[in-house]
């Protein structure tokens, strides 16, 4: 496995948890550049996210959304957001894991639902009759995943952005001098 | 001698605490021994109960205008929640009594009891086998922490691990600059990364219907050298504070120190050499002893860690067996916590208060304030004398 000697700064978590909006922050305070699976996915694709789900369904997404993991995590000095789903697949999981830090953040369900509300960009929520349900259905089965895989987790409820990069940032340089070899990782 | 007694159920009106032997003069208020007491409802991870509580001390014997009289200390804690607790804990008998507990918990006091007292009904012991008992505790804690203080000590907790997520945790010696960030933290961790993933830890426990343990460290600072004995076993200082952290509902083990881990590395790679300094004294560069060399303070922080097992009551039920039927049945759950490592960490700290007090008392001595103050002062200027100054740990923590 090749990889610089600064690890990635990757993002993961629930739709609406900021992973775009405090990546973008993060990547400029540490001169990284920038990228998003699902943004690489759309522009590979010229297609957005919900039309790919709704035309060629969830499994060739989540193909486009491996590939486009594997391909962003061989890049050096990027921060990554990842789309909700990535590391549901263990694979996506340790390939980011071999690429840098991975930090989890984690905003409370009646948030997340103001943030997305049922925007139709959000296909997994679009059309729930309670949307709110769904995302509390959601994060049960989807948490166990991104604990596991996270090696840091940042709490952004009612945070700003900006304090919300700092408390990533702070958790990403109190974990990188120790990359790979983070505690908790059950493998690396 | 320190003597202290407890009662109260956990249920019933109010939880009570004797406190004999401490100096008169000693200053006690009702706002510290409150201030405690918030601290140790605070933590995610609770029930229902600690925003019902809201424990306050009633100083009802032996303090007078905010200062100990010689004769015992009495602090009640009242059970709010007890109004709705009168016929199921009515002290009188009642005509018609609610029904039995007879499916105990696996892991709590309930089967052992039950046989042990020949009882019908499982709450007459878990009324008692509850942590519940742990509020006065902390409440007499306080006041043991005040005579602590006067002899320069510090204490301090933080939370190290809970279920499988552990935290970098801050060093002894830089405990003190982080006791803020600890206090913010709702699972008492500096390490915020790592308490968030503890708050994910225990939300997806709650979530299963399942519970989480932890560790917790405790670090004393600036107790001077000498507290404890090196003479018998049941003066050893390490042993007196391992009982009284033992004592602590759901600890299961304490180290001392580098603990367990010491145990797996040579001895050159573990004990503290001892260095000497004209300005710094007699000194270490590190403390694997966790301050304590054969059953006494040695001087450094004092650093005992607890490891707590996961809370035995389980809303996702255990199997458990009817005790008047021997039929299999799930266990009887009482409302109950997902994880309470952070109180523990404050329990931690009054016990650890409760032990250091009266090693200081005996250490020390004296009727009233006036005298211990002479006594240690005398005992401080015979230790500087000899080359121990304790710079390093007296207030403010002069270490980086
Ligand atoms: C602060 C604190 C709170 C506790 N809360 C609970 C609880 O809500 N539910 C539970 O089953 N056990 C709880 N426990 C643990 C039990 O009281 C304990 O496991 C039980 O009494 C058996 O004692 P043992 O574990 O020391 O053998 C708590 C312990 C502490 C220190």
């Amino acid at each position: 496995m090749v990889h610089s000697l600064t690890p990635n700064l990757i993002l993961i978590g629930f739709m609406g948890t900021g992973k775009s909006t405090i990546g973008r922050l993060c990547a400029r305070a540490l001169r990284f550049r920038f990228a998003d699976t699902d943004a690489l996915i759309e522009r590979r694709t010229r297609r957005t996210v919900s039309a790919i789900f709704s035309e060629e369904g969830e499994p060739e997404f989540r193909r486009l959304e491996a590939q486009a993991v594997n391909d962003l995590a061989m890049r050096a000095n990027v921060v990554i957001a990842t789309g909700g789903g990535a590391v549901l697949n263990p694979a996506n999981a340790s390939v980011l894991q071999a690429s840098g830090v991975l930090i989890w953040l984690r905003v409370e369900p009646e948030e997340i639902l103001r943030r997305c509300g049922t925007r139709e960009s959000r296909p997994l929520l679009a059309g729930a009759a309670e949307p709110l349900d769904r995302i509390r259905e959601m994060l049960t089965a989807r948490e166990p995943y991104y604990r596991a895989a996270a090696d840091a987790c940042v709490i952004t409820t009612g945070a700003r952005r900006e304090d919300a990069a700092a408390a990533v940032l702070e958790a990403y340089h109190g974990l990188a001098s120790q990359w790979p070899h983070l505690p908790g990782r059950r493998s690396s | 001698m320190l003597r202290i007694l407890t009662s109260g159920e956990s249920h019933g009106p109010q939880l009570t605490a004797i406190v004999d032997g401490l100096p008169s003069g000693l200053a006690v208020s009702a706002d510290a021994i409150n201030a405690q007491l918030a601290r140790r409802q605070q933590g995610y991870g609770r029930g229902r109960r600690q925003a019902i509580e809201s424990d306050r001390v009633e100083i009802v014997s032996g303090v007078r205008f905010g200062r100990t009289l010689p004769g015992p200390i009495t602090l009640v804690v009242r059970n709010k929640d007890y109004d709705n607790w009168r016929t199921k804990m009515s002290v009188a008998p009642v005509d018609e009594p609610t029904a039995a507990i007879v499916c105990p918990r696996p892991g709590h006091a309930d089967f052992a009891g039950a046989l042990k007292h020949e009882l019908e009904d499982i709450r007459d012991v878990l009324e008692r086998s509850s942590a519940r008992s742990t509020a006065i505790l902390v409440a007499v804690g306080a006041v043991c922490r005040e005579l602590v203080g006067a002899i320069g000590g510090r204490i301090y907790s933080q939370v190290c691990a809970i279920g499988d997520v552990t935290a970098r945790t801050a060093a002894a010696d830089q405990i003190e600059g982080l006791a803020e960030a600890v206090e913010a933290s709702p699972v008492r961790c500096a390490d915020s990364a790592a308490a968030g993933m503890m708050i994910a830890a225990i939300d997806e426990a709650a979530s299963r219907g399942d519970t989480l343990g932890g560790v917790v460290e405790v670090v004393a600072i600036g107790c001077p050298p000498g507290l404890g004995s090196h003479t018998h076993w049941d003066r050893r200082l390490e042993g007196r504070l391992a009982a009284a952290l033992m004592s602590i509902q759901a600890v299961k083990g304490v180290e001392v120190g580098a603990g367990f881990a010491g145990c797996s590395l040579p001895g050159s790679e573990v004990h503290d050499e001892l260095l000497y300094d004209p300005d710094l004294g007699y000194h270490r560069a590190r403390n694997s002893a966790g301050g304590i060399e054969g059953g006494m303070t040695n001087g450094e922080p004092i650093v005992v860690r607890c490891a707590m097992k996961p809370l035995p009551t389980l809303k996702n039920r255990l199997r458990s067996v009817d005790m008047t039927t021997r039929e299999a049945v799930q266990a009887h759950f009482e409302r109950s916590d997902v994880c309470a490592v952070p109180a523990a960490a404050v329990i931690a700290e009054a016990m650890v208060a409760i032990v250091l007090a009266e090693a200081a008392l005996e250490r020390f001595g004296g009727d009233s304030m006036a005298a211990f103050q002479r006594n240690f002062a005398s005992a401080k200027e015979a230790l500087a004398s000899r080359g121990y100054t304790g710079v390093r740990w007296s207030i403010p923590s002069r270490r980086t």
